[in-house]
């Protein structure tokens, strides 16, 4: 009975949110430059606390727009903490690196508002991009270059584009649609939605979902540890598959459902329709999978 | 008939006379406008030529100022402006007693030994620990950059992550 309430009270816990809203005062510190850009250029964001936004352009130089934002009731009091918030913008070597950071002359210091900082930046076609960021938002659209991101508590958002891109997530909900190319990913504690992407994905994740819709794979390879797969496609005869779960079960469509093996720890499939197909390897363990085909006609 | 002869004299007389005297008058103005003119005149005088050098210089000096301002993009500004906020609950910089959690599963370890020695329930209180280090890491974050929306989801994310782990090896320990 004991152990019956703590489940219970485990499986109802809930962290309070948000409670409503109040009127503050913002104070803004609005920084735009320029950055002149030559072929084999690379740009560095480490942000923290930040919401970044970038796209890419056709034009030769890096746009930047950032904002120092602090928010507090009392005027003076957004006013002053607004000067914590540091930005600095420098170039070493190939490399323009910008970064943001909170500076205070006492390391006891505690704020009473809040700060946040937004990048907005415009890319050149193929400047390659690093970024880290913790506690924020990750936007890209139409991506035309590399990028590493360094995520921790950061949901991001890729839409359409086209590179190759590389993503280490804790905490993170990570969301990519429409991107072809190459796509590496390791999540750990984050969820992932991967919607039509055409090209290689190469995922690890250790607790956490991904949910993988329509596409057009080359190649797709899903290691998860304690994570909770869904794949769904138009085109089930068109890859072979190689599908495991462990302590957990595994779905698959009607048409295949005489190929799964099943057995006291595990349950998987394995199914080459053509010799020539790309693979489809999913596994997991302590997570279901669930591989299912979809008829809708928008999606590919 | 005497007297209109001497009338007519008179008559002609005072005419020429007018005539002269306003010959006079007349030179005394003109050189009256000539001492207006030169002192009107400025201190210094510029010839043609060289007027259109200054003013094309002027014009040139204008343009590329205008260049300037337009073309540089480096800009900082402060601004000023009101918006609405969401509450954050006033417990958010409380750190959550995860002592209690852990007292319970250390007693229960106690009872049965072996379901904690396994390598499932060691990962598992693997990721209950770091779990602890995230929730200082989210400390510091408030205090730095106050609480928002992005901490409060991010504490959420934390505390059901926590509850999820705490859920499986309570599971464990009662199998």
């Amino acid at each position: 009975m004991k152990n019956l309430i703590l489940l219970v009270g485990f499986s109802i816990m809930v962290v309070s949110g948000v409670t409503g809203q109040d009127e503050v005062h913002v104070a803004t510190r609005t920084i735009e430059k320029r950055l002149e850009y030559a072929q084999g250029d690379e740009l560095e964001i480490r942000a923290e606390k930040a919401v970044i936004n970038i796209s890419t352009w056709d034009k030769k130089h890096i746009s930047l727009e950032l904002k120092l934002i602090s928010k507090h009731k009392k005027k003076e009091t957004a006013r002053s903490e607004l000067d914590l918030l540091k930005y600095d913008v420098s170039t070493v070597g190939r490399k323009h690196i910008i970064k943001n950071f909170f500076e205070a002359s006492d390391k006891f210091v505690r704020v009473k508002g809040n700060l946040l900082t937004e990048f907005t930046l415009k890319v050149p076609q193929g400047c390659d991009i690093v970024l880290t960021n913790q506690y924020g938002k990750l936007s890209v659209t139409n991506l035309n270059t590399n990028m590493s991101a360094f995520l921790k508590f950061v949901d991001c958002e890729v839409t359409n584009g086209t590179g190759l891109l590389n993503i280490e997530s804790s905490f993170g909900n990570i969301y990519v649609s429409g991107f072809s190319g190459s796509l590496k990913a390791r999540l750990e504690r984050s969820n992932l939605e991967l919607i039509s992407f055409d090209g290689i994905a190469d995922l690890d994740t250790h607790y956490g979902e991904v949910s993988i819709e329509g596409g057009l794979f080359k190649n797709l390879a899903v290691n998860g540890i304690r994570t909770k797969i869904d794949f769904a496609t138009s085109r089930i005869e068109a890859y072979n598959y190689d599908v495991k779960t462990t302590f957990s079960t595994l779905r698959v469509p009607e048409s295949i459902g005489s190929d799964l093996l099943l057995d006291n720890e595990s349950q998987q499939l394995a199914k080459n329709f053509k010799i020539n197909n790309p693979r489809i390897k999913l596994h997991t363990t302590y997570g279901s999978i669930n591989l299912k085909q979809i008829f809708s006609a928008s999606k590919k | 008939m005497k007297k209109n002869v001497s009338f007519d004299v008179i008559i002609k007389e005072k005419v020429t006379h007018l005539e002269e005297s306003s010959k006079g008058e007349e030179m005394e103005e003109t050189e009256l406008w000539e001492m207006v003119r030169s002192k009107r005149k400025p201190a210094w005088r510029v010839s043609g030529r060289t007027a259109f050098w200054i003013g094309g210089v002027a014009a040139s000096l204008t343009l590329l100022l205008i260049i300037h301002f337009a073309s540089d993009t480096d800009h900082e500004r402060v601004t000023f402006s009101r918006n609405m906020r969401a509450v954050v609950p006033s417990d958010i910089h409380k750190e959550d007693d995860p002592h209690r959690v852990d007292d319970l599963i250390l007693s229960r370890c106690a009872e049965i030994n072996e379901i904690c020695q396994t390598p499932e329930f060691k990962e598992l209180r693997k990721e209950f620990d770091l779990i602890e280090d995230e929730l200082k890491d989210l400390q510091l974050m408030i205090s730095h950059y106050g609480a928002d929306e992005f901490i409060i989801q991010s504490k959420i994310k934390i505390e059901n992550h926590r509850s999820e782990i705490a859920f499986r090896m309570m599971q464990m320990l009662m199998s």
